[in-house]
């Protein structure tokens, strides 16, 4: 048994060992850059201790980047998972059609997210995007969706949870057709109103499916970096950057390369420390199989 | 809300689930409508493209199909197979070990994996990227495979143990006094349990990895290494050349085409495989 | 001493069109004669650049050989190249990788020179001294060398005399102009001379509707391509030039005049509303549109693009504006389409042998053609019509007194300030206020220090 039990970790070998390289050994080496002023590609490189992670927090585009990092993870978690849960209520319901709305509101997953921004830069222009040739037929005049960063965040992680949100109705679908009847029939029986039956009954039984979207979503939102390549370049004024484009615009743009550095091992630290207790909770739920 | 207006509700025809999925559907239509305008335009046509074009322009289409567009179909199907094999092959086997093997180091390892999970991939960039130098792994399709499948791992052999761990292990036990070693176990009798899982699991790192942006377009510098999203990205391009919006857009139609077909054709397997995956 | 190199290079420029108008046969035997007169220590690789005779020993040459060229090239530019590339291997049996990075080139060559792993042939866009030359072979004798337009020379060569690229064509840097847009609100762009005759102009642009100035938000041009005009050249409003060399400039006058009038320009609503994130594919739809008039501190190459959407626009290209009536108008000429061979390329000699086949005058001009860019090749400007070329003529014939110079940044700050420039652009568009043109100027300040310690210590 003993022999076996080592053969089973023979077999955890191959993907160690590409987790250790393209994984661990990148982040020694970027914890070992951070101490350094760099510009990515010269020889040279002058050392300069913790300068980098100092200037980090007096950085105003770094803090930014770290609310939109936030915005984006749990903002579009909340999104999705509301209107996830709303839309697999209405696929629940028995009416034709409803296939296809199933089938359309998940295909956007399937499309890459820096296409998918590309696709809806031409919706928000100010001069010729489509949203506002909407609104002008309905004679409201233009509006300048991007014109700040609080606003190109906001249509960024709406974007983001509009495109991802057929993952949240598939997840809840299931949950919804798990749930046995009859305890929405004693629900009906009972009297209670379709939201107290909602609230009370199918609510409290989606809960697993509720921890499952969350996470995925989660994950999903703090990498969040391709749609805001295309759709906004970051902008107005890097202020609708996330942390993951901050980092390379950093090293490849602007020359910092210790800098863009420092940024990462932050992010690394951060999202780690937000996940410890998802990974806890996570755990837990392994061991109730 | 009471049940007699719920009844009265079904009496209606349901009109309002029909309004409703009538919206659902022009929302998430709109930007693909969008995209085919532009699609079939003139160079010249910049009007509105909320409205059917000036003149329709079909040209754009076969213009894009040339010896370099299908190059990239073939770098992003290499890059795909590549992936997937890796990825999966690795990630399977070491989540069969680590729920196999209850020992200290193997549960370290599995909670330090979920950990690695949710580390967005730029904040390694720096090293990754001095690391892909210094092996030589830049401009090429085998250093981006391995770095992918890598980074695909940790999700991949989290997905796979919650899989395995419903297994019983009395197969294995059978299996071992039968005389089968580990790995006939594991490619014998565990593999043939995963199928369900390994089809979803294959479509999804496949289709993921087609739409991969984010490291293709820091590695693979030359166009004859273009995967179909780089060659995308470049029609798109306008600074320093001229671009050609519609002719950006009909490559951009064709090179999602085959993800679309691919869902269509297996809308079950990946809605029902994404179910079963996010259930367990 | 400015105003003489101003003149000798416009006096020079002019000649380069006059020579255009001679003869072509006439002026290829000098650039012939000119090549055996420097040549003198050329050998195979300083074949000539039209002469069949020679070309078949090129064949002979290198033939399968590769080389590894990049490009900044997109789209029809790039298609272009593509066919110059596909009949130099049909003629030599050499075969050329072409790597073609769109806009992440700059992103691109900065990793490879981190691996110190160059293509053998690359596109130095605009930074041949400045950034790429530890990387470059010196290339001075080359026989091309003697057939550079000397205002090509002023902007590539060392200070050693060494030159690292061959340059096919240049970029002028001034004022683009949409003619349609002035004379609609009445505007005559000629007579404008400083940048308060400009600031006029625009309001009444505005008045009637028409946008004034175009620019996306994060174009490092804004804060430096036509920053010089106020801050470094004889008579205008402040003279810094030394303090900017010797690393001690303290940018109290760059926020006196350069930020000064940008947020008046941006407080009275000159730019576009959507400034912060337009891109430029939309602002070249605009142009072509007659929505905007200007464009500051721009290549004429840019209006290609709203030429190929509205084939009827009329379009100019004037200077960068003075900021006194003493001071002189300014066109920047800087690097255009040049390329480098890399010092440690294991195939110098083809790697020669293609830039010998880019100066061939069908061959530039071919490419000056679809990029719109000025030719710097002497022998080749004589069948250079492209766009960019008969804009840069009109120009050339409307300003006789024009001010030539290399490129504000690329002369007065280290290397570096570009994307500096970039940010602060976006900086300042989005907070224009008191506060916001302190922190811009205190953040070009910070950086500029830094960047020209870099460069010493190097």
């Amino acid at each position: 048994m003993q022999k076996s039990k080592r053969a089973y970790i023979l077999l955890t070998i191959p993907a160690i060992v590409m987790v250790v390289a393209f994984i661990a050994f990148p982040l020694v080496n970027g914890i070992l850059t951070s101490f350094y002023k760099w510009n990515g590609y010269s020889q040279t490189r002058r050392f300069i201790g913790l300068s980098n992670y100092l200037s980090a927090f007096q950085d105003t585009y770094f803090w930014r980047s770290l609310i939109n990092t936030l915005i984006y993870g749990f903002g579009s978690t909340l999104l999705q998972n509301v209107f996830g849960l709303l839309i697999a209520l209405l696929v629940n319901q028995k009416f034709r059609g409803r296939n296809a709305v199933r089938t359309i509101v998940y295909m956007p997953i399937m499309i890459s997210g820096f296409i998918m921004g590309l696709i809806l830069y031409y919706c928000v222009q100010l001069d010729g995007g489509v949203w506002n040739d909407l609104l002008a037929l309905i004679g409201a005049g233009p509006i300048y969706w991007m014109k700040t960063g609080a606003r190109a965040t906001a249509i960024i992680t709406l974007v983001n949870s509009w495109q991802y949100l057929g993952l949240c109705m598939i997840i809840y679908l299931a949950g919804l057709q798990n749930i046995p009847k009859m305890y929405l029939e004693a629900a009906q029986i009972d009297g209670v109103g379709k939201l107290g039956e909602f609230f009370h009954i199918t609510l409290p039984l989606l809960m697993p499916s509720v921890t499952t979207a969350v996470i995925t979503n989660l994950i999903g939102g703090f990498k969040l970096y391709d749609v805001i390549v295309s759709l906004s370049g970051g902008g107005p004024n890097r202020k609708s950057l996330s942390l993951s484009y901050y980092i390379q615009l950093l090293y490849f743009n602007d020359e910092k390369a210790g800098y863009a550095a420092a940024i990462g091992v932050l992010l690394f630290f951060i999202i780690f420390i937000i996940s410890w207790p998802i990974n806890q909770f996570l755990k837990k739920k392994e061991v109730e199989y | 809300m009471s049940v007699a207006l719920s009844m009265k509700k079904k009496k209606t025809h349901h009109w309002w689930k029909y309004l409703v999925s009538v919206v659902i559907l022009v929302i998430y239509l709109l930007p693909i409508y969008v995209l085919l305008n532009m699609s079939l335009r003139d160079v010249t046509d910049i009007g509105s493209r909320l409205y059917l074009p000036e003149h329709f322009n079909f040209t754009n289409y076969p213009n894009v199909l040339d010896s370099q567009f299908f190059n990239a179909i073939k770098n992003s199907l290499i890059l795909m197979a590549g992936t997937v094999i890796f990825q999966l092959g690795f990630g399977s086997m070491a989540a069969y070990g680590l729920t196999r093997s209850h020992n200290r180091l193997s549960k370290k390892i599995s909670s330090l994996n979920m950990g690695i999970m949710m580390i967005p991939g730029l904040a390694l960039l720096v090293g990754t990227y001095s690391l892909m130098v210094k092996i030589h792994a830049v401009n090429s399709l085998w250093g981006l495979i391995l770095l992918s499948a890598a980074g695909g791992i940790p999700g991949t052999v989290f997905m796979y143990m919650n899989f395995i761990v419903s297994i019983p292990t009395a197969l294995d036990d059978a299996a071992s006094i039968d005389g089968a070693n580990v790995f006939r176990t594991y490619f014998s009798i565990i593999m043939p349990q995963l199928k369900a899982i390994t089809i979803t699991q294959i479509i999804m790192t496949a289709v993921g990895s087609w739409n991969n942006y984010l490291m293709p377009v820091f590695l693979l510098q030359k166009k004859s290494k273009f995967t179909i999203i780089l060659m995308i990205k470049s029609a798109f391009d306008s600074k320093g050349g001229l671009g050609n919006l519609p002719e950006a857009a009909a490559m951009c139609v064709l090179g999602m085409l085959p993800i679309i077909i691919l869902y269509l054709a297996m809308q079950k397997y990946i809605i029902e495989g994404q179910i079963d995956s996010s259930v367990k | 001493m400015k105003k003489l190199i101003s003149v000798v290079l416009a006096s020079s420029l002019l000649l380069t069109l006059a020579a255009c108008s001679s003869g072509s046969s006439s002026s290829s035997t000098t650039a012939a004669a000119t090549t055996t007169a420097a040549g003198g220590q050329a050998t195979s690789d300083a074949a000539g650049s039209s002469s069949a005779g020679t070309t078949s020993a090129e064949t002979t040459d290198i033939k399968g050989k590769t080389i590894e060229v990049a490009v900044n090239y997109t789209g029809q530019s790039l298609t272009t190249f593509e066919e110059v590339v596909d009949d130099f291997q049909n003629e030599t049996g050499a075969t050329v990788e072409l790597a073609a990075y769109g806009d992440d080139y700059e992103s691109t060559l900065k990793t490879r020179m981190a691996s110190n792993e160059l293509p053998d042939i690359f596109v130095t866009h605009g930074w041949s001294i400045l950034r790429y030359k530890e990387y470059l072979q010196d290339l001075r004798n080359e026989s091309w060398v003697s057939t550079y337009d000397p205002s090509a020379l002023g902007v590539i060569q060392d200070t050693d005399g060494s030159i690292y690229v061959l340059m096919i064509s240049e970029l002028a840097n001034g004022t683009l102009v949409n003619l349609d847009a002035c004379e609609k609100a009445g505007v005559d762009p000629y007579s404008i001379y400083d940048w308060d005759d400009f600031t006029e102009a625009c309001q009444k642009l505005k008045d009637a509707g028409i946008t004034p100035i175009a620019t996306t938000a994060d174009n490092a041009g804004t804060m430096c391509n036509y920053a010089g005009t106020w801050l470094s050249y004889e008579n205008e409003t402040s003279n810094d030039s030394a303090a900017m060399l010797d690393g001690t400039y303290d940018w109290t006058s760059y926020q006196d005049t350069v930020l000064k009038y940008l947020s008046d320009w941006m407080d009275k609503g000159f730019y576009p509303d959507d400034v912060a994130t337009v891109s430029d594919t939309d602002l070249q739809e605009r142009f072509a549109n007659n929505e905007i008039a200007f464009y500051l501190g721009n290549d004429p190459s840019w209006l290609i693009s709203a030429k190929q959407l509205n084939a009827d626009g009329n379009y100019a290209f004037l200077p960068s504006f003075a900021s006194t009536t003493d001071g002189a108008q300014f066109v920047g000429i800087g690097e255009g389409d040049a390329f480098g061979i890399w010092k440690d390329s294991k195939e110098t000699d083809a790697a020669k042998v293609f830039l010998n086949y880019l100066t061939r005058t069908e061959v530039c001009t071919k490419i000056n053609n679809v990029t719109g860019k000025i030719g710097a090749i002497t022998t080749a400007t004589e069948t250079d019509d492209s766009y960019g070329q008969q804009l840069f003529a009109t120009m050339q014939s409307k300003y006789p007194n024009v001010f030539y110079e290399n490129l504000w940044d690329r002369k007065y700050m280290p290397s570096g300030m570009w994307p500096i420039f970039g940010n602060a652009a976006q900086m300042l568009f989005e907070d224009h206020s008191a506060d916001g043109q302190t922190a811009v100027k205190e953040y070009l300040s910070e950086n500029y220090k830094d960047l020209y310690e870099a460069a010493q210590s190097d």
